[in-house]
């Protein structure tokens, strides 16, 4: 990837160069969100603002937010030893005695707010529009099914939300327990 | 040195754009920055009543019909560093002034003994309010989170971006050129101003060239007032997207105004400012913004909440 088109790229996530992993994020959940939905801030431009149009910059997103993780993961320390404090912080949750924190980023912390709520998946899967499969997948913790980290942070806070949870706090906390398995996997 | 001039507008009436421009005015000046303001709102001048001022005998009517110079029409303020220049409050037809008019009016404004010049646009889009706008060094916007401004200040945008362009054309005489351009892309039925750009890039290189090199400081600066929750906050993020992908021009979030339910104390009474706590709860709502129009930084998306 050259200079210039990774330049680009952080353009189309409308974030700094210098920003930091979160950030980057933060930033493509925000424009998917924005770009896939019929939001507020779409709706005056709709008549010019068609849904090809919508469909080109969701694709655009998708790449940057891909190649912007990758560059990051690969070229700053920092979000490496994210993922070492991640590791502490599994590490703590097995020191503590009772009684445990709910560990917001497993798939058992899903399961076990769903069925306090007397939900079920069929009928969350309908009502988020999520497949089942998926759904069972994260609860389960079915990383290796999990191709694309930013469709699954996507998918993972929808379910919170759907779950009333803070869905970016649930879905960083997830996404730490992914990224452990993704580098264990390597 | 010359000032450096800030207009705010933003198209909808009732955003607080006077409230913005007497709140980024007073903090540059209390960082020692002399700073003059410009109520330029032509026919619904208010912004001196923000500093318990009667309205002046002199205003920017008089420079225009009687060419009073314009440091004969500064007043001062209670506010030290900060002077004010009033609008118009008698008769005047805003509608009256040539574009000639207002370039010798930004002329005399860049002479002033300043280090910023603020000039409150007032509400609407119209071709004065928008030229004005496109005259200033940094364009700032003040929307609501409420769909009706927010449409508006589309609208401005619109407005703001398809008259830079022929502004732009004129200045490098390709006019020509670019009327034979325009009807193209009119007979073409062109959707959107991002889209039109780019076909004004395809016309020639050389349109090409002069388009890429204007449009590259045509950076707007978004303030969103009377921010009550966080989907709000939110709110910002998105209209500054909106602004980079479908106008195709820079946009930054610079900052926020938390929404005070208890405003409407102070604007009815005689001195707004003066009658405010000390310290003025606004002091580090605007030191922010301002810093961060000052240096280009922005919101980060970290601190805003994915919807």
């Amino acid at each position: 990837m050259s200079k210039e088109e990774l330049k680009q790229y952080y353009h189309i996530l409308e974030v700094n160069e210098d920003a930091s992993l979160e950030e980057v994020e933060h930033a493509y959940m925000h424009l998917k969100q924005l770009y896939s939905s019929n939001s507020m801030i779409i709706m005056p431009m709709e008549e010019e603002f068609s849904g090809e149009d919508r469909k080109k910059i969701l694709v655009q997103v998708e790449e940057a937010y891909r190649e912007i993780s990758r560059f990051i993961a690969d070229r700053v320390p920092e979000s490496r030893s994210m993922i070492a404090e991640a590791d502490t912080l599994a590490e703590k949750v097995v020191e503590v005695e009772t009684p445990p924190p709910p560990d917001l980023g497993r798939g058992s912390f899903f399961r076990q707010t769903r069925e306090s709520l007397g939900r079920s998946i069929s009928d969350l899967s309908s009502e988020l529009d999520i497949p089942y499969q998926t759904l069972q997948d994260i609860e389960l913790e079915n990383y290796e099914t999990m191709t694309d980290a930013g469709q699954l942070r996507w998918c993972v806070s929808t379910y919170a939300r759907g779950l009333s949870l803070d869905p970016r706090q649930t879905a960083d906390e997830y996404m730490k327990y992914f990224r452990i398995w993704l580098r264990d996997r390597k | 040195m010359s000032a450096e001039i800030w207009a705010i507008g933003g198209g909808k009436g009732g955003t607080g754009k006077s409230f913005v421009t007497s709140n980024l005015g007073i903090d540059l000046a209390a960082g020692g920055k002399k700073v003059i303001l410009i109520d330029g709102d032509l026919g619904g001048a208010n912004l001196h009543t923000f500093f318990g001022q009667k309205k002046p005998k002199n205003s920017l009517t008089e420079f225009f019909e009687k060419k009073l110079p314009l440091n004969e029409i500064l007043c001062k303020t209670q506010v030290p560093n900060l002077g004010l220049i009033i609008g118009d409050v008698h008769t005047f037809n805003p509608q009256g002034i040539k574009y000639a008019q207002k370039l010798r009016l930004f002329r005399h404004i860049k002479n002033l003994d300043a280090d910023y010049v603020l000039v409150d646009l007032g509400a609407g889009s119209g071709l004065n309010i928008i030229d004005t706008h496109l005259l200033a060094d940094k364009m700032i916007v003040v929307s609501l989170p409420e769909i009706t401004s927010i449409e508006n200040l589309y609208l401005f945008l619109k407005r703001a971006v398809f008259r830079k362009l022929n502004v732009i054309m004129r200045k490098h005489q390709l006019k020509e050129q670019a009327l034979s351009a325009w009807k193209r892309i009119n007979q073409d039925e062109v959707r959107s101003i991002g889209e039109l750009i780019k076909q004004l890039k395809e016309v020639s290189p050389e349109i090409k060239r002069v388009v890429e090199i204007e449009l590259l400081n045509f950076q707007v600066y978004l303030v969103l007032n009377q921010v009550r929750n966080q989907d709000h906050l939110a709110m910002g993020a998105s209209i500054r997207s909106v602004i980079i992908k479908y106008f195709g021009i820079d946009a930054r979030f610079v900052g926020y105004v938390n929404f005070r339910d208890d405003f409407w104390k102070f604007i009815n009474q005689a001195n707004p400012f003066a009658e405010m706590a000390e310290p003025n709860p606004m002091t580090e709502t605007f030191n922010k913004i301002s810093r961060n129009i000052m240096n280009g930084q922005q919101v980060s998306f970290a601190n805003i909440p994915n919807v």
